[in-house]
């Protein structure tokens, strides 16, 4: 009994358990589902505005280049204007400016001539008085060096003339010498020509001459000789 | 053996180194055909030389006691032979012309009479000394021709 009381009030119990978890899923199913539809009209919400803001971008740009091309073409038109009127300033303060120039240079140009003029003239009268005093001063100088040079010549003559003495008794001497030496040796080889010839001849006329008996004896001679020599040192 | 080799028996015929190249080869000649044939070296000598070289040749095989017929006791005497024969001394003479046999048995005499040796002559023929001889022996040299001398005289009157 009481176990049979004991399980009827268990079963009660979790079924109570089950209930209260069941209770607490579905609470957090739907936490979760109103959470993700927050979520969703949030998103929504920022694409509208996103577009928005796009849209309101996109007509503020074409507006600003509008504004800007209708701002070039004036001020391109202002610039052309402008243009035209520097040109023509410019050319008249050119022009003016060259007229000063051509004025100022021909002042100058007269002014340099005449500068120029008084230059040349003013140099012309000092060389010709340079030229003078150096003609007279030249005139002088020449004249005290052809003395000093014919003092110069006269001595300077003077000892080569005994110089060349000296040197032609030397040279006479030497070539005399020369002469000498040539001449020996000249008659030095004529001598021995003459000897030459003498022995060819003797050669020449011995050798068809000479007899056998004499060769024999001279041959027999010749042994004695080397003999008395000690040159058989057998 | 070698050395008691008298070989005045073969100067009648030795006076030369011309001679002696002959002689060489007759030697050889002999020695080659010892053993080719039955022939003794007597035999062989009479048969391969002139008489004149086979008589002295027999002469100094009799001197020295060869046994003629003994072959290897034959090549041995002839080697000898040949030994003495290349180490007799050789002298060197030229002369104005080519000698003829009896002036160079006269020049043999005079030296085996001089000097009691057979001697070589090395003849050399130069017609420019023109007479007399000029002699090298063992490396010395002796001009004794008469153009030497009157190359002397030459000098002599060159100098007075």
């Amino acid at each position: 009994m009481d176990l049979l009381q004991y399980l009827s009030q268990s079963n009660f119990l979790i079924l109570y358990v089950s209930i209260l978890i069941l209770i607490t899923i579905g609470y957090l199913l739907f936490t979760i589902l109103r959470k993700e539809q927050e979520f969703q009209d949030k998103e929504q919400q920022t694409i509208t505005d996103y577009k928005k803001v796009l849209k309101s971008a996109d007509a503020q740009a074409r507006s600003m280049l509008e504004r800007a091309a209708d701002t070039s073409v004036t001020m391109m038109t202002d610039a052309k204007q402008t243009n035209e009127k520097i040109t023509e300033e410019l050319d008249r303060a050119l022009q003016e400016i060259a007229a000063k120039e051509l004025t100022t240079a021909k002042t100058l140009s007269e002014q340099s001539r005449k500068s120029y003029e008084e230059y040349l003239t003013t140099i012309a009268t000092q060389m010709r008085s340079e030229q003078s005093k150096l003609h007279s001063l030249t005139e002088e100088r020449l004249d005290q060096i052809f003395q000093e040079f014919s003092a110069a010549l006269k001595l300077s003559s003077q000892t080569i003339e005994q110089s060349l003495d000296k040197r032609m008794q030397e040279l006479f001497v030497k070539t005399q010498q020369e002469i000498d030496e040539y001449k020996k040796l000249q008659m030095e080889n004529v001598a021995k020509q003459v000897y030459a010839m003498v022995e060819k001849t003797y050669e020449k006329v011995l050798r068809r001459t000479i007899p056998e008996t004499v060769h024999h004896d001279l041959i027999l001679q010749a042994f004695e000789e080397a003999k008395s020599d000690s040159i058989f040192n057998l | 053996m070698r050395a008691t080799f008298d070989l005045t028996v073969c100067s009648d015929f030795l006076k030369t180194t011309a001679d002696v190249n002959q002689l060489l080869g007759l030697l050889t000649t002999i020695a080659d055909n010892l053993y080719k044939t039955t022939l003794d070296l007597e035999m062989l000598v009479d048969k391969q030389a002139p008489y004149e070289i086979a008589s002295a040749l027999k002469q100094l095989a009799q001197t020295h006691a060869v046994q003629i017929d003994d072959k290897t006791e034959a090549e041995l005497f002839l080697r000898h032979l040949k030994e003495a024969i290349v180490s007799l001394p050789v002298v060197e003479v030229t002369l104005a012309f080519a000698p003829k046999r009896d002036l160079l048995e006269e020049l043999s005499d005079w030296f085996s009479i001089n000097y009691r040796t057979l001697v070589l002559f090395n003849i050399k023929v130069d017609p420019s000394i023109i007479a007399g001889a000029v002699f090298a022996v063992n490396g010395k040299f002796a001009d004794y021709s008469l153009k030497k001398k009157i190359s002397q005289m030459k000098e002599g009157i060159t100098l007075s």
